[in-house]
């Protein structure tokens, strides 16, 4: 009978706290270079909707992520990996590809990858052991 | 250094061997010296072409195209190779001791690459690069100029701040691939856009010339020629056409200026072709009995209502009104009756009108009226005559008993001729712009005028003016010079002055107003009428000399003599203000209303200079110090608008005196009472053009959907579709779609695989 990961919860209930932390440093940084840096045609305006993107995107990952985790299921952390991919996606973009990628940018997307990527990896191993054990 | 050391003596060994060479050149020249002599014949042929000469162990065997890098680092007052341009700070042709001599200017301070020239004068180098803080580390350079992507944006790369906020903030890598909004060099360019781009800038350049109407044809179109219609035994136009004498290439009046239907002369404000010099020398009395003649451009000229030979023809022009035109000074002076023919009196008898073109038209002004369906209505004419002497005529009165001054040898009289059209019931009024000022069209402005209460602007047909030269340099109050806008000027006239009226005048003893006193130098009594000169009369000085010829306009003190002293000035921010709406030509400070940038009240004209700035005699060297010779006028525009089609408008006006010294030349052969000189009024205009921020309220575009993938994402994979990053990277992001669509169709399980 598989069991519940604390492992991945306590990456989900930091990674969580995390990204509020994130979420408003991101915003101002791009307030900060919206103001300062010269940005070709509206490459801007695209990263900067990334930003409120992911805020429609990360709480339902975290939720169903949880939600998974403390139910047993393999269906809802599916669900949380693929949602994954864009946030993936957004934060590795963030650290290489954007037009200006500030030393604070890069850390913070850096951190938040490190979160992501032991949720998707504990998250994978649970859903594995959820359908083994159903 | 050893290298260098070598290098500077062969360059001393080149320049003793250059100087031995030319010492014994010139000692050789000196031996065999003779006079220049006249070529022995001489002949017709074109001079042979001057062209610089080549250094051709310069010239590379295999060239190769210099890469033109149109970028904000260039130095854009560097205009001379090889050599250090005057003022010019980034020239890299000027060493430390040019820079040392260039002008000196208390007021002028740099920051960046010119801080070490405070003090100096530099002329406009361009924008400053832009500057962006990079996370380098300490070892490397901590300012360096990189190529961007493109070969035509440069962008300075600088070492960020140590503090620990700018080290979390600099940047630690980018991803632009422009740094900024440049013109690409478009490179080969084919006859095909040369096409395009011909018709896109048709009739920009110069008016389209007018073409004649066919003869079917029931209504004038826009730029018909206009028919004249001959009646038993008058003469007609060149070419029966509605044709007004324009300016030659040489500034002389000719035959050139085709009316078209609909189009004004000038065709714009800011053209001044609507006027040409007529020569005073023999011609003249041929060009009385044309050119100059009312028979020809009034009284026997009738339009072709409508095109084709047969048309009606209108009545002769409604005269508006007459003027003659006093020949020194230029007073107008109103006439009535018939219009009258200019007629030639020869001789060079002592009477007035030897050698002279009575009433010759010299100014119409002529107002067509039409239907707004192609058909002419009538017209209306304003003249103004004027007495038109011929050259020799001119020295016969000046050299006459009496004359003061010396002739000024006019040799042409200059003319002018104008065309505007109207619907019935429409009143004319030219702008100078709509809504910004077009540059060289007139600065508007006026004075206050206040009636039962309300308030209007009583609007210079001419614009603001400052004083200007009649046509024989000197003075004059009907001489004025209209200040254009955009275009800073100067203009000057002479007053002549012998040392005793220069002195009268400097301790304010004269008691002639200066029109007058002008006047009364030439008009010699039983020549041209008028008084008898007086030479112990001088200029009055208790209103300025400037303030004089403008008619006090500008001058804040209330004198009776001049009518447009202490009158509140107006001068129009946007080129469309309407006269009747006062509003429209303020633009009052928030807070402090009294503070109306383009209105000059009577406090804030010019007063007669006093105190250290007042005018004083110096006899020791014949000196009258602090004249005011002229007005400064300060007008400071501003861009408003989109970045393509920015119209500019006035933001402020600010008038001061130009004071001088005038110095009398004492020769010893000059006659103190008798001898003049000519002494120089100066006004100028100064427009500046505001510092003004980066463009605000910018609406930038919406978003895409999609992220924007490189344009060579499927390098080296390349698009035959059409160019551009976008169009590839659209493709790009479709055949990605297609392919997760696919793969995700390829693994995907059965519904029971959670």
């Amino acid at each position: 009978m598989a069991a519940p990961s604390l492992a991945l919860e306590v990456f989900l209930y930091f990674g969580k706290l995390w990204d509020v932390v994130f979420w408003l440093i991101s915003f101002m940084v791009f307030c900060y270079k919206g103001y300062n840096l010269p940005y070709p045609g509206n490459a801007y305006e695209m990263e900067f909707t990334y930003l409120f993107m992911y805020l429609l995107v990360e709480p339902p990952r975290l939720f169903l992520g949880s939600q998974g985790n403390k139910s047993v299921r393999a269906g809802p952390l599916w669900a949380s990996m693929v949602l994954a991919g864009f946030v993936l996606f957004m934060h590795v973009y963030y650290i290489v590809a954007q037009t200006f990628v500030l030393r604070v940018d890069y850390w913070m997307n850096v951190i938040s990858l490190v979160f992501l990527s032991a949720q998707f990896l504990l998250s994978g191993t649970q859903a594995l052991d959820f359908m083994r054990g159903a | 250094m050893t290298n260098t050391a070598s290098l500077r003596t062969k360059a001393g060994r080149r320049a003793s061997l250059l100087a031995g060479v030319l010492v014994g050149a010139l000692l050789a020249t000196g031996a065999d010296a003779q006079a220049a002599t006249r070529p022995t014949a001489e002949s017709a042929g074109l001079n042979a072409p001057s062209t610089y000469g080549i250094d051709w162990t310069d010239v590379p065997t295999e060239p190769t195209k210099t890469v033109v890098k149109v970028t904000a680092e260039n130095c854009l007052c560097d205009l001379t190779e090889g050599t250090c341009d005057a003022n010019c700070c980034c020239d890299p042709d000027c060493d430390s001791n040019e820079k040392a001599q260039f002008t000196e200017c208390a007021t002028c301070v740099y920051d960046g690459a010119n801080a070490a020239m405070n003090g100096k004068v530099c002329l406009p180098e361009g924008r400053s690069p832009p500057s962006l803080e990079y996370c380098l580390p300490s070892s490397t350079v901590s300012r360096v100029n990189l190529l961007s992507s493109s070969s035509l944006g440069v962008v300075e790369q600088r070492k960020a701040d140590m503090s620990f906020l700018s080290q979390q903030l600099c940047i630690k890598d980018d991803n632009s691939a422009s740094l900024g909004k440049y013109f690409l060099d478009p490179g080969f360019a084919t006859d095909d856009i040369l096409k395009s781009s011909v018709t896109l800038q048709s009739e920009r350049f110069w008016n389209p010339v007018p073409a004649a109407a066919s003869e079917t044809q029931p209504k004038y179109r826009h730029n018909d020629t206009i028919g004249v219609v001959k009646a038993a035994s008058e003469p007609l136009l060149p070419g029966n056409k509605f044709v007004l004498p324009g300016a030659t290439f040489s500034g002389v009046c000719g035959w050139t200026n085709v009316i078209g239907y609909n189009m004004p002369l000038p065709a714009s404000a800011a053209s001044e072709d609507a006027t040409c010099l007529v020569p005073i020398d023999d011609t003249l009395s041929k060009s009385c009995t044309t050119l100059l003649n009312a028979k020809y451009l009034v009284n026997d000229l009738k339009l072709a209502k409508t095109p084709g030979s047969s048309a009606t023809p209108t009545e002769a022009p409604t005269i508006s009104s007459m003027k003659y035109r006093s020949r020194i000074g230029g007073k107008l002076t109103d006439l009535t009756g018939t219009v009258p023919a200019a007629t030639f009196t020869d001789g060079s008898g002592g009477s007035g009108a030897a050698d002279t073109c009575n009433f010759a038209v010299v100014e119409a002004h002529y107002v067509i009226t039409h239907d707004g369906s192609g058909s002419i209505s009538s017209f209306a004419v304003d003249l103004v005559f004027a007495d038109v002497m011929t050259s020799t005529r001119w020295s016969a009165v000046y050299n006459a008993n009496g004359a003061l001054a010396d002739p000024g040898n006019p040799s042409s009289v200059r003319v002018k001729y104008t065309v505007s059209w109207k619907l019935s019931a429409e009143t004319v009024v030219p702008r100078s712009g709509a809504p910004g000022y077009v540059v060289g069209a007139p600065l508007l402005a006026g004075t206050k005028d206040t009636s039962s209460g309300k308030n209007a602007v009583a609007r210079l047909k001419d614009g603001l003016t400052i004083p200007g030269a009649g046509p024989d340099g000197r003075c004059s109050g009907n001489g004025k010079s209209t200040v254009r806008f955009g275009m800073s000027q100067s203009s000057s006239c002479a007053i002549p002055l012998s040392q005793d009226n220069l002195k009268t005048f400097c301790q304010g003893s004269g008691d002639k107003a200066v029109a007058d006193y002008l006047y009364d130098l030439i008009s010699v009594n039983g020549v041209l009428g008028g008084t008898t000169p007086d030479k112990t009369k001088a200029p009055g000085s208790s209103v300025p000399l400037p303030a004089q010829l403008m008619d006090g306009l500008l001058y804040g003190t209330l004198d009776s003599n001049y009518d447009l002293s202490a009158k509140t000035v107006m001068v129009a921010a946007w080129a469309n203000a309407n006269y009747e709406n006062i509003a429209d030509w303020k633009s009052c400070d928030a807070t402090d209303t009294t503070d109306c940038a383009t209105e000059l009240t009577a406090a804030e004209q010019l007063t007669k200079p006093s105190g250290d700035s007042a005018m004083s005699w110096d006899e020791t060297t014949k000196t009258c110090k602090n004249v005011a010779v002229g007005v400064n006028i300060d007008v400071l525009t501003a861009k408003v608008g989109h970045l393509d089609h920015a119209q500019s408008k006035v933001q402020r006006v600010k008038v001061s005196w130009n004071l001088a010294d005038w110095t009398y030349t004492d020769f010893p052969w000059d006659n103190a009472a008798d001898d003049r000189q000519d002494f120089m009024l100066k006004s100028t205009v100064h427009f500046v053009e505001m510092a003004q921020d980066a463009p605000e309220g910018v609406k930038p575009a919406s978003p895409p959907i999609l992220p924007t993938l490189p344009a060579d994402v499927f390098y080296p994979f390349l698009s035959a579709g059409p160019a551009g990053g976008r169009a590839a990277a659209s493709a790009a992001w479709c055949v990605a779609l297609v392919a997760a669509i696919f793969v995700a169709w390829v693994t995907a399980r059965g519904d029971d695989s959670y």
